[in-house]
């Protein structure tokens, strides 16, 4: 976004709107924030609050564009990266997808969420909007920010079923008969999956039974590339404990949206056009420079506020006073 | 732990048999084997212990081993891989009968109460390494890692430190030390001159008989303190 009216407008408003969002964030004083300007998601690193009041105060007086923290805990958070001294981080799992297109994803981070709370027994885990595309998984059980980078590859290995094999599967030959898992004695989530898909690549019902019959190698593989989980994580956010992640509740300034913190059951009817907008109280009159969607270029629009600030921060509109 | 010290007399001779517990006799079977895994851990044999301890957790029928049936995940994944065979409830992997993983969590147990007390066990051990019968050359740590290094054995990073630090701390030149290092398969010249002068320059004190111990290159009973005391006769 170039002009300058339209900038001037929008730091106004987000101070505006900082106002009444609900800002937190754990264990604040461990943690590096970073903050961008139109056009730089990150333009400054290695700054620090001491407390959540000087972080409000901070985003009211000088509003930024886009904010983010470390999913890492550091002694000296404010230092260059070789002298922060790292503790721990979250286990952090950046979904990044285009949410329209997939309704299934929403789907299969439902049963994500699953495998991380009752069978990782994972109790405090925050699932937010990234504020743009995909959900931010924030898991903050102290042994799971212990965990080395090979023990949360390990994790995503699980979850993305890196390296299953058919020999993983101890398939032994009973009265001349394949036999494999069934559902009866599926020891997880994953295995799970694999033999529902198993059923589905075979089409038989029996192997549900275990009887492996008709499944070989190439079937096998085919059920895996199915049933592993058709999300794309990003596997750095995961392994690299230091990045930087885009703050809960706060706005994003790609789209305008805010990074809202959702509970399990908002998931599968979250839209961001209705669940997470800030400026719906305002109106905005605009001229757009392109088309989009509904809206002519050059025509003249008065808009809610959500609306306008998503056209002005995608370049579709220009500003009119 | 307590180790029956009579047991412990009667097993010594058998401290480096291979396979161990297909030559002990069935009496207290498992006591011995017990006794060869404390050992083996104490003196950080690692691979050694790891059999012992797989052979001890497939054939405890009687559970003497308080292994539990489950970890937390968080330790599970500090040792082992692997996840999608593991039955998974609410933080927890179940492990196997069968599992190698149980011999690895009898080994950590044990190692932990082990380094609590080392003074004890290396009494308890004291006659379990071999006598030194010939004093000449160098201790026989070292010799043991010069001779596996003329074998043409890639020796670890310890071997190679420990090697260097000793023959600098004795006063041998760096021309004469790098040759020692020449048989080895990755040997580099220009590397092995930067670590020695490394070792020279920032003074680097001899590790003691117990560091030497704890890192399984302890291979007699000299009697001494450090190596550096080796005095050859």
């Amino acid at each position: 976004m170039e002009g300058l009216i339209e900038r001037n407008f929008i730091k106004k408003i987000f101070a505006h709107a900082y106002k009444k969002l609900n800002i937190d964030v754990p264990d604040i004083k461990y943690r590096e924030f970073g903050i961008g300007d139109f056009g730089k998601k990150i333009a400054k690193r290695h700054l620090w609050f001491p407390d959540i009041n000087s972080l409000r105060d901070y985003l009211i007086a000088n509003p930024p564009i886009y904010i983010s923290y470390s999913a890492a805990y550091y002694q000296k958070p404010y230092q260059s990266m070789s002298n922060k001294l790292y503790m721990k981080s979250d286990l952090i799992m950046d979904i990044d997808q285009d949410l329209e297109q997939l309704d299934y994803i929403k789907q299969e981070v439902v049963e994500l969420y699953d495998i991380l709370k009752f069978e990782f027994g994972m109790k405090n885990i925050t699932i937010n909007y990234s504020g743009n595309r995909g959900f931010h998984i924030h898991i903050r059980d102290e042994w799971a920010q212990m965990l080395s980078r090979e023990a949360r590859a390990e994790i995503l290995d699980y979850l993305t079923l890196r390296n299953v094999k058919l020999d993983n599967f101890n398939i032994r030959i009973v009265n001349g008969k394949k036999q494999g898992i069934g559902f009866g004695d599926v020891k997880n989530k994953m295995q799970a999956r694999i033999l529902k898909e198993l059923r589905y690549v075979t089409g038989k019902e029996k192997v549900l039974l275990g009887d492996w019959e008709d499944v070989d190698e190439q079937n096998f593989a085919l059920a895996i590339e199915r049933a592993r989980f058709k999300l794309n994580i990003d596997s750095n956010v995961t392994l690299d404990t230091t990045k930087l992640l885009r703050m809960e509740n706060s706005i994003h300034g790609d789209t305008g949206f805010i990074a809202k913190i959702l509970n399990i059951d908002q998931i599968e009817k979250f839209d961001p056009w209705a669940d997470a907008t800030v400026f719906n109280d305002i109106d905005i009159r605009i001229k757009m420079v392109d088309n989009y969607k509904e809206y002519r270029r050059d025509e003249v629009y008065r808009v809610v506020g959500h609306i306008g600030v998503f056209l002005l921060l995608q370049n579709k509109a220009k500003l009119i006073i | 732990m307590d180790l029956d010290r009579n047991l412990v007399d009667q097993e010594k001779n058998n401290a480096n048999l291979d396979k161990v517990w297909n030559r002990l006799p069935e009496d207290q079977k498992s006591n011995r084997l017990i006794i060869h895994l404390v050992y083996n851990i104490y003196m950080n044999r690692i691979d050694r212990a790891l059999d012992i301890a797989t052979y001890l957790v497939r054939t405890d029928e009687n559970y003497k081993f308080p292994i539990p049936d489950r970890i937390h995940i968080a330790e599970y994944l500090k040792m082992a891989t692997n996840l999608i065979s593991k039955k998974i409830i609410d933080g927890y992997v179940y492990l196997d009968n069968i599992d190698d993983f149980r011999a690895r969590i009898l080994i950590d147990k044990l190692r932990t109460e082990i380094d609590k007390n080392r003074e004890y066990y290396r009494e308890i051990f004291k006659d379990w390494l071999p006598k030194v019968s010939i004093r000449s050359g160098y201790p026989p740590c070292i010799e043991n890692i010069i001779r596996r290094i003329s074998s043409k054995e890639n020796i670890g990073h310890y071997e190679r430190l420990v090697l260097g630090m000793y023959m600098i701390n004795i006063g041998k030149s760096i021309e004469e030390i790098i040759e020692l290092y020449r048989p080895l398969p990755n040997f580099n010249e220009k590397k092995t001159r930067y670590h020695l002068e490394h070792i020279k320059d920032k003074n680097y004190k001899m590790y003691s008989c117990e560091k030497i111990r704890q890192l399984g290159l302890c291979v007699a009973d000299c009697k001494i303190s450090n190596p550096l005391r080796w005095k050859a006769l």
